[in-house]
């Protein structure tokens, strides 16, 4: 810790982009910096202790991107991967997607499929900026922000009058994408309202099987703000969001085929009324729902039902925040309370949780130089222990060049509902999986009516509920910035997390079939860093590049590799061999190195040249070795790079046409990598009518 | 992974046709090495709708350590289908199995072929089939408590690396087995069932030892 504190040091604002389109000035500097909200104070990022970076509308028009996922896959250190449903999740500083929350404009977006946001269904439409914070953030957000932050914060309208943009872009799969946004102020009153539209007829990278790859589908979603000035010191506002996907659904089960569809639902509706008390104190309430729900089903050849399924999940979350500045202590204090109900098909009843709680957070910059956020929360769940985290960071400017920042914060993650709740037997296999609160009760049934041949586990360790997955998070960097034409960000990164819920085998019912519950059993860590440079040779070009090291282990793995022999098949003699410990290589899905490299070429006042190109060096999904740990004679799937080229013509200010090439190379692997389509051609129109 | 497979059991399949039944030892004259490919233990695996366990009926396929091969009647040492493994000894869990008329028991060793050099001494060690389970645990690989294990993302069998099954035959002599793979070349059956092994096997009755 000491080390920690004498060597935080800052160096003040950069990044510099003239946007100041806070709500309210009240008590924030009006500097013409980009301001990150997600840490609940509005702050310049150039003055954040914390390894926080920002996307921005620019950046997301050179990307090309209209969906979440398309924009977050280009960014240091994060990858896309697919989870089991062919839902995709980001993976940050090494940790499992159901690590980070994703947030819009503040409010958190629910639906997750084995831990992962599918972020296809979130729009850029009406999008200005994206904020990262990497590493634990739970003492703002509470669960779910164990990794991290994702928070998209929508356009505002500054001056009066209205505003039009269209979209369109068609590209290759018969892909379509349209969107409308319409943006209108006058005096107190603000409106916006945005329309997407997506389809595509999917892809199939096998042609010799009988299904695609990825099925046709298509989605709209809807979104509509409003803020009302009724005074000038009390705002009001509102918003709601509407998304609805429609997808063919298809399966092989013992060479017939199956046929269906999977519809997704969501909304989201917000409201809340900010009251500016004093010059330096200001009260906000705010009210938030949403809900989302999954319907799909699978039928024989012969129209007879195969299987159906349904996911509905809610959340009520109410919240009041008091911010101040006293003596230039900017603080935030808040409360709240969240309700949370899942049904869904597997479930012995509706899973419930509530949950109570209270944060603070304390924004100072010492002798006005060295900055400084602590902040603490507290969780207070009706059914499970309380959970209390912590923050606290240090930015120390060493020149006008060079800042110094370093963080250190606890996060937590409570165990999902299908964790507490499961209860599903296995068509093919038939094992059973119970979530722990509902184990107990079904395996003393199971075992007075004779159903269980031997049991491993004592029930008794079974009837207590389980624990949350706890983390620590340090960062420590630096922001170098030697001119206006060059800077680099630095970040070197530890998360420990301990407590990890995994499924273990309990007994076994007739004929050796396994039965598992949940339980607090492993412990990971991930450490590397991360290394970001841009570069402006000159007023035309723009370089940017960014590279992540990633060590990721299960520690009680690595433990087993230093202390125990632990062998594996020769892929080649199919005999076992003797590993040694440095053959350990890491947890699954996880690449040591990554890279992305992009630039971005102005080749005269109407045309602009992007290039973006990522790496992700080899990584394994599973063992091939007999061992069910990830050692260096696995198979390994090998590093791939993908390209993406556009170019963009401005006709004038308002219209524009982009051309361009994802994945130039034609990159698959249709074997491992099923979120990876080949090259794609697309040609997008944009306009833009400003009254 | 696959192709590689291929290579080798060609090769492999070669290298036996040319030893014949490898029973050659320079050694020692009643220790027999051998390899077994692609032995059929396929069983009939039929998956049932949701909730039921998959099906698995037929037969047994029983083989002799002292025959080196696939045996018919009462003189058989292990016997194979699908993902379970028996052996003559101790008593039936399952109407479809063949009657235990011998004192054929096993355990699971951790190491490598090379490492077991002697059988256990320790009666605690040996276990035969019992009326609820078998000696070696038939856990479908899900769980690694018998022989295999199962990667729900490939559907893929595969023998636990370090995992060395040392028999005691139906008359009281030892072998010891490392299973190689569980497909055969052709990949004709996707739940598998084709075993392909090493084994090693003391033919001399008063001997616990493999050298």
């Amino acid at each position: 810790m000491k080390e920690i504190f004498f060597t935080c040091i800052y160096l003040s604002s950069f990044l510099c982009y003239a946007q100041d389109k806070e709500d309210t000035v009240v008590f924030e500097k009006k500097v013409k910096e980009v301001i990150i909200s997600a840490t609940k104070s509005s702050k310049p990022l150039g003055k954040l202790p914390l390894p926080g970076s920002i996307i921005n509308e620019k950046e997301i028009t050179e990307s090309s991107s209209n969906k979440l996922d398309e924009v977050m896959e280009k960014q240091t250190g994060i990858v896309s991967v697919p989870t089991k449903t062919g839902a995709k999740g980001l993976q940050m500083q090494g940790l499992d997607a159901s690590y980070t929350a994703i947030l819009l404009d503040g409010c958190p977006m629910i639906g997750r499929s084995f831990g992962a946001l599918d972020l296809n269904r979130i729009s850029l439409a009406d999008i200005e900026k994206i904020e990262i914070i990497r590493g634990a953030s739970s003492s703002l957000y509470g669960s779910n922000a164990l990794g991290g932050i994702i928070n998209l914060i929508s356009k505002n309208k500054i001056k009066d009058g209205e505003n039009m943009e269209f979209g369109i872009k068609y590209g290759t799969n018969n892909s379509l994408n349209a969107n409308l946004l319409y943006l209108y102020k006058k005096g107190r009153l603000q409106l916006s309202n945005s329309l997407d539209y997506y389809k595509t007829d999917g892809y199939d990278l096998i042609d010799s099987d009988v299904l695609n790859t990825v099925n046709p589908f298509s989605n709209y979603s809807f979104r509509t703000k409003i803020k009302y000035d009724l005074t000038t010191k009390i705002i009001i506002k509102a918003n709601t969001r509407y998304f609805s996907q429609k997808q063919e659904n298809s399966a092989e089960q013992e060479n017939n085929i199956l046929e269906g569809k999977s519809k997704i639902h969501e909304w989201n509706f917000g409201a809340s009324i900010r009251y500016l008390m004093f010059n330096n104190f200001s009260s906000e309430a705010e009210i938030y729902t949403t809900n989302y729900r999954t319907d799909e089903f699978l039928e024989n050849l012969n129209g007879s039902l195969f299987d159906e399924n349904y996911f509905d999940h809610t959340l009520l979350q109410s919240e009041l925040r008091n911010k101040f500045n006293l003596n230039g202590v900017d603080g935030v204090i808040g409360f709240g309370m969240t309700k949370e109900k899942l049904d869904r098909k597997d479930f012995s009843s509706i899973a419930r949780q509530d949950l109570k709680f209270v944060y603070g957070q304390l924004d100072y910059a010492i002798f006005g130089v060295v900055d400084i956020i602590a902040g603490s929360r507290y969780d207070n769940y009706d059914n499970y222990d309380s959970e209390i985290s912590n923050k606290l960071a240090l930015g120390f400017p060493i020149s006008k060049q060079l800042k110094i920042n370093s963080s250190v914060g606890t996060g937590f993650k409570t165990p999902d509902f299908r964790q507490k709740y499961f209860d599903f037997t296995n068509s093919t296999l038939g094992y059973t999986v119970l979530g722990r609160e509902v184990a107990f009760d079904r395996l003393i049934t199971m075992e007075n009516d004779g159903m269980l041949q031997s049991i491993f586990i004592p029930f008794s360790e079974i009837n207590s509920p389980l624990k949350s997955e706890t983390s620590l998070n340090i960062n420590i960097g630096f922001k170098y910035k030697p001119s206006k034409k060059i800077s680099f960000d630095v970040n070197a990164f530890k998360n420990k997390v301990v407590n990890l819920i995994e499924a273990q085998l309990v007994a076994h019912k007739t004929n050796s079939i396994p039965v598992f519950s949940y339980f607090n059993l492993n412990q990971i860590e991930t450490k590397g860093f991360e290394f970001n440079t841009s570069f402006r040779p000159n007023n035309k070009l723009e370089i940017k590049a960014g590279y992540q090291l990633l060590y990721a282990n299960d520690i009680d793995v690595r433990n087993r590799f230093e202390n125990e022999d632990i062998y594996a098949n020769d892929l080649q003699t199919l005999e076992s061999f003797k590993l040694s410990k440095e053959d350990y290589f890491g947890l699954f899905n996880r690449s040591r190195h990554m890279g992305n490299l992009k630039l971005f070429y102005d080749l005269n006042e109407k045309i602009d040249l992007n290039t973006i190109i990522t790496y992700r060096s080899k990584y394994a999904l599973n063992d091939s070795n007999g061992n069910n740990v990830l050692d260096t004679y696995d198979e390994f799937i090998e590093g791939y790079a993908l390209c993406d080229i556009s170019l963009i013509h401005y006709k004038n200010s308002t219209e524009s046409i982009q051309l361009g090439i994802k994945n130039v190379f034609d990159f698959t692997n249709p074997e491992y990598i099923s979120n990876i389509s080949g090259r794609l051609y697309y040609v997008q129109v944009k306009v833009n009518i400003n009254n | 992974m696959k192709t590689k497979i291929k290579v080798f059991l060609s090769v492999l399949t070669i290298a036996i046709a040319f030893m014949g039944c490898t029973k050659d030892s320079p050694d020692l004259e009643t220790v027999i090495t051998a390899t077994i490919t692609e032995l059929d233990a396929q069983g009939l695996v039929s998956m049932n709708p949701p909730p039921a366990p998959p099906t698995i009926t037929g037969e047994y396929t029983k083989f002799s350590f002292a025959e080196g091969k696939v045996v018919e009647g009462d003189e058989w040492d292990v016997a194979f289908r699908s993902t379970s493994i028996i052996v003559n000894g101790g008593m039936a869990s399952d109407s479809s199995q063949p009657n235990r008329t011998g004192n054929a028991a096993v355990y699971i060793a951790d190491g490598l072929m090379s490492d077991i050099v002697e059988v256990s001494h320790d009666a605690s060690f040996w276990n035969q089939d019992g009326a609820t389970s078998t000696a070696i645990i038939d856990d479908f690989g899900q769980m690694q408590m018998g022989w295999c294990v199962y990667d729900q993302t490939t559907n893929i069998i595969s023998p636990i690396a370090g995992k060395i099954l040392v028999f005691r035959t139906h008359d009281n002599k030892y072998a010891k087995v490392e299973i190689l793979n569980f497909y055969d070349y052709a990949m004709t059956n996707p739940y598998g069932g084709f075993y392909t092994f090493n084994y090693v096997y003391q033919s001399d009755e008063e001997s616990m030892r493999f050298e």
